[in-house]
């Protein structure tokens, strides 16, 4: 299921609002350069779907080519559910493009930044803000 | 004729001006029992979990700064926890929710995430969505036990003083946080809370940390408000959130360390 419904998307927003900030519950929110969110464009490799937070796994091909598999946090299970989203918002193989937080340490995971438009498979998922 | 007429309207209003008194008696605008502290309840303002502003705020409980004794500050300080002012890459700290360990009592009225209340004639039960988990507050009059093993989520009885519910724990586990910051407790620690229904929406709420291990003296949170979840709030049923062992394992390896800058 791709939610695109605009009535999904009001009811995101509005969680938001009354829930207030949501993301990183478990206080990863501080190994992130929340500052500095880059755009990232690539292929879904794992989607776990699992408490803290599902995390999502993708592999990004760099300009030279070099192919780098990045991780994201994203909500926890129950926080997609309450928003009407379900375990299979992303599947294998999607192609995403999406903003994130990166780790300030530099390794390649980072927390994906749902102010901006998650896009999958040209589809757009979550402008949540 | 009309006399009657107006004597009967006259009659009516005062009957309806007594209802109103009744019910207003009896808990407000709404009609409530004050007494009634069933439903789904979660945080309003006044704090909770995320929805703390930390200002200059040591603890999630308080604007006030702990009357930490020497030891209590030194456990303070030795907690390393994600979140506050306090806060470090969680792969470098010591939480125990990290490694998926239950929250506690205290920690677990302090996150913002609902609960519900369920009342019996001997007790009082409240099952909270995060961690998946509930409390036992007896009202049958018995005594707090002595001597009681240390549980999670401690031994708690309740009476009501006038229209307010008190709640008395003991025998909580002392490596449980107090909150998502870090506060720490010793094994002396009792609680007391204070819940008090002020209208149909709301509860109020205080908890005092008796712990002369970690606070020179009694200790009393700020009050909280609870608002009632109705059935088009989104939070109006309690979902399933556990943190089991092999999830967080997993996420520890490959999001939480990796992010910090820990090797999986």
């Amino acid at each position: 299921m791709k939610v695109t419904d605009r009535t999904c998307l009001a009811l995101l927003v509005g969680f938001l609002v009354v829930s207030g900030p949501v993301f990183a519950h478990h206080g990863t929110a501080i190994s992130y350069d929340r500052d500095n969110p880059i755009e990232l464009e690539g292929t879904v490799t794992e989607w776990v779907w699992a408490n803290p937070h599902a995390r999502l796994f993708f592999d990004v091909t760099g300009a030279d080519g070099k192919v780098v598999n990045w991780g994201a946090e994203t909500l926890s299970p129950g926080m997609f559910a309450r928003r009407g989203y379900a375990q299979d918002i992303f599947e294998l193989g999607d192609e995403v493009r999406l903003y994130m937080y990166p780790s300030r340490a530099g390794s390649p995971i980072g927390e994906i930044d749902w102010r901006e438009s998650v896009f999958v498979n040209g589809e757009e998922l979550l402008p949540i803000e | 004729m009309q006399n009657r007429g107006i004597s009967l309207i006259i009659l009516l209003a005062f009957a309806l001006g007594f209802l109103s008194l009744g019910a207003m008696a009896q808990g407000g605008q709404q009609g409530f029992d004050k007494q009634d502290l069933t439903g789904v309840w979660m945080f309003g303002t006044g704090g909770g979990g995320a929805l703390v502003d930390e200002g200059i705020r040591l603890t999630e409980w308080s604007n006030q700064e702990p009357p930490w004794t020497p030891q209590g500050l030194a456990a303070f300080n030795e907690n390393k926890p994600g979140k506050g002012p306090r806060r470090a890459p969680p792969a470098f700290g010591n939480d125990p929710l990290g490694g998926a360990n239950p929250v506690g009592l205290a920690r677990l009225l302090e996150y913002n995430r609902p609960h519900e209340t369920f009342q019996f004639e001997d007790k009082v039960v409240q099952i909270f969505e995060w961690n998946h988990t509930w409390r036992i507050i007896w009202t049958d009059g018995r005594d707090l036990p002595e001597n009681p093993d240390p549980w999670w989520y401690g031994h708690s009885i309740g009476r009501w003083e006038g229209d307010t519910f008190v709640v008395e724990t003991v025998g909580l586990d002392s490596r449980a946080w107090l909150d998502e910051w870090g506060t720490p407790a010793s094994p002396a620690l009792r609680l007391e809370e204070r819940w008090r229904r002020v209208d149909s929406e709301t509860i109020e709420f205080t908890m005092t940390f008796n712990d002369p291990g970690i606070f020179a003296q009694p200790w009393t949170s700020d009050t909280r408000t609870f608002k009632l979840q109705g059935p088009d709030s989104p939070y109006a049923e309690i979902y399933e959130v556990i943190f089991a062992p092999i999830d967080e394992q997993d996420f520890n390896q490959t999001i939480r360390n990796p992010a910090g800058g820990l090797d999986p």
